[in-house]
């Protein structure tokens, strides 16, 4: 199907709209009865405020910039890349989803975030660690911008070792081969992977995810397919393994959909999409429904072979469609997977489903607290759990303050921790590091709104979720 | 430009007026989107109005080197969320009342009543970024500006939605 006749379709279902030209007028008059109540900000005054934070920035920047570069010490282990030609068409860097995404603390001070930003400080400044090796080829305005090699990828497991990944394009095809740089040291220093051969033909996109289960064993799930427009299917899955730490790669296996018996009949679509391995050899592979009942792929001889595994369906989910997200697995025996797709009952969001034998069986636990939409969910192991859901009855005209929720037992019960947050919508990630300790990365303050600056606020707190504090986070994204 | 850049300057001033004459382009893109998200034309418009009055109370942020439309339509997106997150309920069963059989969907093929139901039961952001990209033929740029988001996550949230309504070719030429 191309992109004309997706167009055509989606037209035709979601109906036409005439626009009211008395609209235009309409939303003058509102505006001048809304400007009447609330007097906008001043742009001067905004302005001023931005200078003094540009101003800041570029202080942060000298000063922290300065340190990195004294303490970085790039070890590439092998000679750079030739200058060969490459295929026209190749884009010669990525660009990550936002500034500050995916932070994973491992220390209330100490703690990742994507593209190799690290911040010693509890979040407050974050410097990119990113190896220069790993910058070959790529234009200097991009590194300027904070811009990242092609194929980026990334995956952090403590407070100091961490990998990061990218591809390198050939005359013959943008995805040749890719290299993983690795480092020990919280990235001062790094090491580069022999070239790993990713067989993607001319024309295709591909998608590369790192993971490791300790500093030794570690996979590469690669997932490409031909562009047929501007989007692509995923129609090649391979899945490559390391055991020193990085440095060399072996194919572990080649999948597809078809291969692993999903049912050809099935109302609901399936499809093979992420990978998180529970231990060097038990895997799970967040996949669609089968008829009504979520699925997951799983494997037992460290992704070698595949089979499906069928969850009991939680109440809150209805028929088709459903989908299944990424396991998280605590000390292997204990897992939650959120299970969402068309709602049933209600409101309540993602629904959860449990194990606390490996994953040989499943149970789907009770509604989150059915008093708002559950927004998001972090699991700090296998009893801590915290909820940001919306308030009760929310309705336009009132405050969007979401509550926060806490559950000491897995999830079966949640009790209410604060109700007066200044936590806006969305909450792009709750991540709490203990039972005190946590952080919240969102896109809009209940209170003030958008932040000023890059796009998201930093919000932290040290008292179980009681109160938090806005950080104003300064990020040096400038590559060395 | 010239004319364009006094009214971004005259709006950042304070004049209401000169900021309509900016916005008032993009309105009618703005409206199809809020029709697109929320399946209510009373409520798109009403979406729309309250959109225009917080772009202009948050315009002092607006960055003279951005485009507009992306902005705006960022702010119609977020009101759209709010609107469909509040009326959670009542929006269900607007849904379900007309899948059971109103004349406007009894007048549609199968297949598309079918897409109907399946677009309708997609996450904000899934409908989001295919309103976007195929009901108001923006580019994966323009989309990407819109969500914040790269490029190329733009193009991977439009496959994964396309995804969910079964409408690429993944499944069908891998199984």
């Amino acid at each position: 199907m191309n992109e004309a006749t997706v167009r055509e379709q989606l037209r035709a279902a979601i109906g036409d709209s005439t626009y009211p030209p008395e609209l235009s007028s309409k939303a003058a008059t509102r505006l001048g009865q809304g400007q009447g109540q609330e007097q906008r900000q001043p742009a001067g005054w905004v302005l001023a405020v931005v200078t003094a934070v540009l101003a800041a920035a570029i202080v942060a920047t000298i000063v922290f910039g300065s340190n990195l570069m004294k303490q970085r010490a790039t070890v590439p282990v092998q000679p750079p890349p030739s200058q060969a030609p490459v295929l026209a068409g190749c884009q010669n860097f990525s660009q990550l989803n936002q500034q500050l995404a995916s932070i994973k603390m491992t220390s209330v001070t100490t703690g990742w975030a994507e593209g190799g930003l690290r911040t010693t400080d509890g979040g407050a400044h974050w410097s990119n660690t990113s190896p220069k090796a790993s910058l070959e080829g790529m234009p200097a305005p991009a590194v300027q911008n904070g811009l990242y090699p092609p194929g980026f990828g990334d995956f952090y497991l403590d407070g100091s070792r961490a990998w990061e990944l990218r591809t390198y394009a050939t005359a013959g095809t943008c995805y040749d081969h890719a290299s993983v740089f690795a480092t020990t040291d919280g990235g001062r220093s790094w090491q580069r992977s022999a070239d790993i051969q990713l067989e993607i033909p001319a024309g295709w996109g591909a998608t590369l995810k790192l993971q490791f289960v300790d500093g030794t064993r570690g996979w590469l799930w690669v997932q490409a397919g031909p562009r047929t427009s501007d989007f692509f299917p995923f129609i090649q899955h391979t899945l490559y393994s390391t055991s020193d730490g990085g440095l060399h790669w072996n194919v572990v296996s080649r999948l597809t959909s078809a291969a692993l018996g999903f049912p050809a009949s099935s109302d609901c679509p399936s499809r093979l999409g992420d990978v998180v391995f529970a231990s060097p050899s038990a895997a799970w592979m967040e996949t669609g429904c089968t008829g009504a009942e979520p699925m997951l792929l799983m494997s037992s001889d460290g992704g070698t072979t595949w089979s499906i595994k069928r969850l009991p369906k939680p109440a809150a989910v209805g028929a088709c469609p459903c989908w299944t997200g990424l396991p998280k697995f605590f000390a292997q025996s204990h897992g939650v997977v959120e299970v969402s797709g068309n709602l049933a009952t209600g409101p309540q969001g993602p629904a959860l489903v449990v194990t606390s034998d490996g994953g040989r069986s499943w149970q789907a636990l009770p509604p989150t607290p059915s008093t708002g939409y559950t927004l998001t969910v972090d699991f700090v192991d296998a009893s801590s759990w915290w909820a940001v859901l919306t308030e009760p009855g929310w309705n336009k005209g009132q405050p969007t303050h979401d509550w926060l929720y806490k559950s000491i037992d897995g999830g079966h019960t949640w009790t209410l921790v604060q109700k007066n947050l200044p936590l806006g919508f969305p909450v792009i990630q709750l991540a709490f590091f203990d039972s005190e300790h946590g952080l919240a990365v969102q896109s809009q303050n209940a209170s003030s709104g958008p932040p000023i600056g890059p796009g998201v606020e930093l919000l932290t707190t040290s008292d179980g979720g009681n109160t938090w504090t806005t950080v104003i986070a300064q990020v040096n994204p400038g590559n060395p | 430009v010239g004319t364009a850049t006094t009214s971004i300057e005259d709006a950042l001033a304070g004049d209401q007026r000169a900021f309509m004459e900016l916005l008032e382009p993009e309105l009618p893109g703005a409206y199809r989107l809020a029709v697109g998200m929320l399946r209510d034309q009373p409520e798109a418009e009403d979406a729309v109005q309250e959109a225009v009055l917080k772009a202009w109370k948050s315009f002092g942020r607006f960055r003279r080197t951005s485009e507009l439309r992306p902005w705006l339509f960022t702010i119609v997106a977020n009101e759209c969320r709010r609107r469909r997150r509040s009326r959670w309920w009542s929006v269900i069963r607007v849904w379900r009342s007309e899948d059971e059989g109103q004349a406007s969907v009894s007048t549609l093929d199968p297949a598309t009543a079918d897409l109907r139901r399946a677009l309708n039961r997609l996450p904000h952001d899934q409908r989001l970024v295919l309103i976007l990209r195929y009901y108001l033929d923006l580019s994966f740029e323009e989309v990407a500006q819109t969500l914040g988001v790269s490029t190329k996550a733009a193009m991977s949230r439009t496959y994964r939605a396309l995804e969910r309504l079964r409408m690429t070719p993944e499944v069908l030429d891998d199984e």
